[in-house]
This record gives C-alpha cells, structure tokens and sequence, in this order.
C-alpha cells in the first residue's frame, strides 16, 4: 500500500513512517497543505492521512480542493480539536474515515487498510465467499460448509463487515461505528458479547473457527489458519 | 483636594444637581424680569391715562375762563398731596405757574409725549434730581402747559424686584452648591468604597463582596447584581480547581501503574515480557480515554455553539442502544427492557444522546446490580412540553445526600471505589443534558437508582 501522509509534525510523521514501513507500506511525507495538494495530484497513492490542522493550506482545504479535481483517493482526517461535529466537518469536506488524536497505531493502521481495498472493489457483489462460508447478499443470509446460519439483522451486519474486510484487522471502534453509525468509545465489552455470540453460530460447530481475536486489538475474519 | 473636587465634579449626581440649578436659575431671572417690566409697563399706561384726561379737563377750563383762571387752577392743582406734575410756561419757557422748579426748556417747543424719562428739579427741600414723564399742550395765548408723572416709584418698584431676585438667586445658586457638594460627596463615598473592594477582589480575595448601604437605592442594586456575579465567578473558579486537583490525583494512580510497568519491562533482560507491553498500553488507552471524556466534557458544556443540533426522535435511538447492550446484560444476568411510550422528537445531537444513554446503562450494569432478578428499564414517555427518558435498575441505589455529588467529575462513592470507571460518566450525561436544555434528575426507584433525562420536546 502507498500511503501519502500530510502532517506538519515531524516526529510523529517519522514514527508513523517507521511503523508504516515495518507493515510492508510505502509512504510518501508532505508538511505542509500545498505540499500535500500537489503530491495528491499525482494520484499514485492508494490511501491518504490527512491532519486537519496544516500550515499553509489546512487540511479540509485541501481535501475539498482534490474532491473538486475529481482526485478520488480515501482519505482519512486526523485531528487533535476533538471537537464534537469534527467527523461530520471532516466527512463534508470529502474526507472517508476520521480519527482524533491521540490514536493507536494499529487503529490508524487498521482504517488504512479497510480504505484502500474500499476504492479497488467498488462494484457491489450479491455474494461474498470466504473459505466454506458464502454470504448472500440479497437474501441476508449465510451458509457455512453447505449448513444454512440463521443470523439477526445485526449479526447479518457484523458478519458482512468482517468479510468484507477479510483478513484484516477490524477494531471495536470500526465495527461501533460501521455495524451500529454510533462514534464513539463504549468504554465497555459490548462489542465482544455480539462477536462471542455470532463466533457461537458461526464458528462453533465446525472444525476451524473463521473469527480470530487480535489481541488488544480487535478481529480478523480470515480462512487460513493464524497463530494469533 | 483639587484632585478630591475635581473626582466630585465628575460624578453624574453632581452634574445634574449643577445643570438644574443653572436651568432653574436661568428660568427664574427671566420670570422675576418679565413680571417687574411688564408690572412697570401697566403701571406707565396708567400715568398716561391719568395724565391725558387731566390735559384735557385743564384745556377745557383755559378755554371756557381764559389765562386768568387758569393759574389758580393749577396752582390749587399742584398743591394737592401726591400731585402731578404741572408746569404753565411763556412760549420762552419762563414758568408762569405750577410745581415744577426746572427743566430742560427745550421739552416744551412742542406738543405731544415726552416719553422717556426726562430729568426735573421739584419744590421739595432736596436738591436732588428726578424723572418724570409728561405731555405737553399749547394752550390759547401761546402758553405751553405741561402735565406729566413722576416715575421714581416704577424705577423703584423695579429696583426692588432686581434686588430681590439677584438675592434669591444668590441663595439658590448657594444651595445649588451645597447640594451639589452633599450628594457629590455621598456618591463618591459609595463609590470608593466599592472601588476599595474591588481592588480586594482583583487581589485575588473572591469571596469578597461589595459593600451594600442598605437604602435599595440604585447604587445598592448595581452591587447587588455584581455581588451575584460574583458568587457566580467564585463558584466557577472553585470548579476549577476541584477540577485540576481531581484530575492532578485521580490520574496519579494510572500513571503510576504505567511508569511501574514500564520500570520492569526495563529490567527484564532478553525477550521482553509481551504480557508487560500489553498492560501498558492498556494503561495508555485508558489515560486517553479519560482524557478524551473530560475533553468532551469540556466541549459539551462549552454550550450549543460547538454542536449541531437537529429535530431527532429518541426512540430510534434508545432501541439501537438497547440492542446494543443486549446481549452484554443478559451474559451479567440482568434483564434489560424498553418501554417506549412515544417517539420522543426531541432538538439533538444523535451521538451525544446515544453515549448519553450508553453511559447510563452501563452505569446501571456496573453499579445497579441486584442479588436478586437484577433488571435494568429504559423508559421513554412524554410530559407537558417535556420529553422523559430514564434508565431505571433495583439495585442498591445512591443516598439522597449523595445524589448531587455523584454528577460532579471524578466523583466515586465508596461503595464503587474499588469497581473499574473514570467517575466522569454521569458528569458527560449532565453535560449532554444541559447542552440540549434539560434537567438531569436522580430520584429514588424504590429499590434501586432512576436517572431521569427531562429533555425539552419539540
């Protein structure tokens, strides 16, 4: 994955890099909004992170400058205002996910990843497959090794998200935000209750389980086998 | 001293005091001078009367008895007392007969009003000089004869009313001044007194206040209002710093722990415990967490400005949450119902209203547990004007002493010390609620707590 990052914060930008480059990623660093606008222009990258806060032009600027160039590539808002109607602000603007600071690296990382495959499939399939499992689409509804799986309307959510995203690391937050539209931190285990409950349907009976639990950090949907 | 008056000067009592006085000064001469003209004018109209009807009663008698009899007349005439004036003279203006000594015989060359006053000598002992007006007739045989008034009661009648108003005015002008030092004096003395406590105040003693006279008067409003301003600051300012000294220690602990950690994961030679990193950074994400929440806190009572706020209804909402919590509540054992008696169109902020209700129920899981059927009702219902959504468990409930206290931030009873939380969860659902209008209540639910979110509908 390309990554262009626009952060006017030296250090944090070389951490970033650092860990970005240690996951396998490239990335390219522009300080300053101008900066950032004539990089994004170039339209190599497969994912962008943008601070709302740049020197010379600010990164809503920015984002609404690209979207009316027609430059299409996700972007993610970082942002330390915290404010409440910031994500709203932050998505107007042409932004696709928002994160406040301070973040976990592997939150940013994992939203990074849900971004970038987001923009190469965007044709909508009636099916999704992962290993024996098949997800229908248009009738809501799953089979596992040829068993049909009964799913609440909920569960029929959480289950696509994941496998939408499969293999890769989906955290609390992404799955509050995406399975419920709520943004915001539960500070609590309700998201592990829902997930124990559709692992129970959809991983119990069979030989191996489907559902993996990153520790600390979320899960992953994925058909070969972990060493979580 | 100078300084001293100067300050009196300028207050706004003493100004008014001295502008009226000058006005009502200025008003005054000008009634006392239009009375004593217009009194002397009527008096003058009078004379000419008088004079007029005498010139010619006199040029009838000269007429029907000729000069002969005419100087007896006058004579007779000028010998009465309180006499006018009367004066028959030779076309050389040598003075044949009458009361008057001298004059300027230029006045008699021709008839008619000699109108301002002109100045005569009498007969009385004194020499001194007097004024008179008077009209001049020329009598059969060439003589001139001329009637006139004194005037010196009118000029003295005017004197007196001259003087008298300039005294008058005098006086005023001194009691004007008087005044003006009295109530100049009483407002600085108010003034000073306030501005002395000020300055105590600007010290940094907020728990002083302004000093009331006790008259109600508009100097003792204007302190009672900033007194209450005041009081409003000093509570503020109080917040504050039980704020900063709560965070200062409640954060303490967390940060001890971390540093702690990190201290062994330090001295562990080799391979470092993965177990030890995992525990820091879960201490760092809940130092985040904290600090996010009292940031939201802070955003969220910054008031409605920060927020957008949108026709929304409640009841949506509630259900999401409750399917939410669902399945957690059933895994502790607690049954977790919805009554939902309306949709509850409320003015909000989906976001704030959902962690609003998230905070209470989990609230209610943690703390609002029962040994016995533990149940947890999220109630929507509608009153006069007022939406009420409330979040109900039969658990151990809060003392009515304490219910005030728990909203406040970091605030934890005993009973829940040792139970997880930041102590900041109530005080962001207050927040919420008052950002939207509303009134946060805790009342008792026999057995057990009842969080009442009283949100204005729409």
């Amino acid at each position: 994955m390309r990554i262009l990052l626009v952060e006017d914060d030296e250090l944090l930008a070389s951490q970033l890099g650092e860990a970005l480059k240690s996951s396998g990623h490239e990335l390219d660093w522009c300080a300053d909004g101008e900066a950032g606008l004539a990089a994004a222009r170039t339209a190599q990258h497969d994912v962008m992170v943008v601070d709302r806060m740049l020197p010379k032009l600010d990164g809503l600027a920015m984002l609404s400058q690209l979207r009316e160039e027609s430059i299409n590539t996700p972007a993610l808002i970082l942002s330390a205002l915290g404010q409440v109607d910031d994500r709203v602000t932050g998505l107007r603007a042409g932004g696709d996910d928002y994160l406040a600071k301070p973040y976990a690296f592997s939150e940013l990382l994992a939203r990074l990843e849900v971004l970038a495959r987001r923009s190469d499939n965007a044709a909508p399939q009636t099916s999704i497959q992962v290993g024996d499992l098949t997800l229908d689409r248009i009738g809501h509804n799953a089979r596992r090794a040829g068993v049909e799986i009964s799913l609440q309307p909920r569960e029929y959510r959480l289950l696509e998200y994941l496998m939408r995203n499969e293999d890769r690391l989906v955290t609390r937050t992404m799955l509050l935000e995406h399975v419920w539209d709520l943004h915001f931190d539960p500070q609590t285990n309700v998201i592990d209750v829902h997930m124990s409950r559709l692992r129970a349907k959809v991983d119990k009976e069979f030989d191996h389980p489907l559902i993996h639990t990153v520790r600390g950090k979320g899960y992953r949907l994925s058909a070969s086998r972990y060493a979580d | 001293m100078v300084k001293r008056f100067r300050q009196m000067f300028q207050t706004t009592a003493a100004r008014l005091t001295l502008l009226y006085t000058l006005l009502f000064g200025l008003l005054a001469i000008g009634v006392v001078f239009y009375i004593s003209f217009n009194s002397g004018r009527i008096l003058l109209q009078q004379y000419r009367e008088v004079v007029d009807e005498e010139v010619q009663s006199i040029a009838r008698s000269a007429r029907r008895g000729g000069v002969r009899r005419l100087i007896p007349m006058i004579e007779r005439r000028s010998r009465r007392p309180g006499a006018n004036l009367y004066l028959v003279a030779d076309p050389s203006g040598l003075i044949i007969a009458g009361n008057v000594r001298a004059i300027d015989s230029r006045l008699l060359s021709r008839d008619g009003w000699k109108l301002p006053p002109f100045p005569y000598l009498g007969f009385d002992e004194s020499d001194e000089e007097r004024r008179a007006i008077a009209r001049v007739f020329t009598l059969p045989g060439d003589l001139r004869l001329l009637v006139g008034r004194d005037v010196g009661d009118v000029q003295r009648f005017r004197g007196v009313v001259r003087r008298a108003s300039a005294v008058s005015l005098l006086v005023m002008v001194l009691t004007g001044v008087l005044l003006w030092l009295f109530v100049g004096r009483r407002a600085l003395r108010h003034i000073d007194r306030v501005s002395k406590s000020s300055d105590r105040i600007i010290a940094g003693d907020l728990s002083e206040r302004l000093p009331l006279a006790g008259t109600g008067d508009e100097f003792d409003r204007l302190s009672q209002s900033l007194n209450h301003l005041l009081a409003r600051i000093e509570k503020l300012n109080v917040g504050v710093r039980t704020m900063s000294d709560s965070i200062a220690h409640d954060l303490r602990t967390p940060l001890t722990r971390l540093r702690n950690r990190a201290e062994a994961a330090l001295g562990q030679t080799g391979q470092v415990d993965q177990e030890i990193l995992d525990d820091i950074i879960a201490d760092a994400d809940g130092l985040i967490r904290t600090f996010d929440a009292l940031l939201m806190i802070s955003q969220v009572g910054s008031g409605a400005r920060a927020v957008d706020l949108q026709p929304l209804q409640l009841a949506p909402i509630v259900n999401d949450v409750h399917e939410l919590f669902e399945p957690l509540a059933q895994e502790q054992g607690v049954a977790l119902e919805v009554d939902i008696q309306n949709q509850g169109t409320v003015l909000g902020n989906r976001e704030l209203l959902a962690q609003a209700l998230t905070n209470l129920i989990d609230n209610a899981l943690k703390y609002g547990g029962s040994d016995r059927n533990p149940r947890i009702t999220i109630t929507l219902k509608q009153a006069p004007k007022r939406v009420l959504l409330s979040v109900a468990d039969n658990g151990e409930g809060i003392p009515e002493a304490e219910r005030d206290r728990v909203k406040e931030r970091f605030v934890r009873l005993d009973t829940s010390r040792n139970r997880p939380g930041s102590g900041l969860g109530l005080s962001l659902v207050e927040a919420v609620v008052s950002l939207h209008g509303g009134a946060l209540q805790l009342e008792d639910n026999r057995p057990g707590l009842c969080v009442v979110l009283d949100l204005p509908a729409t």
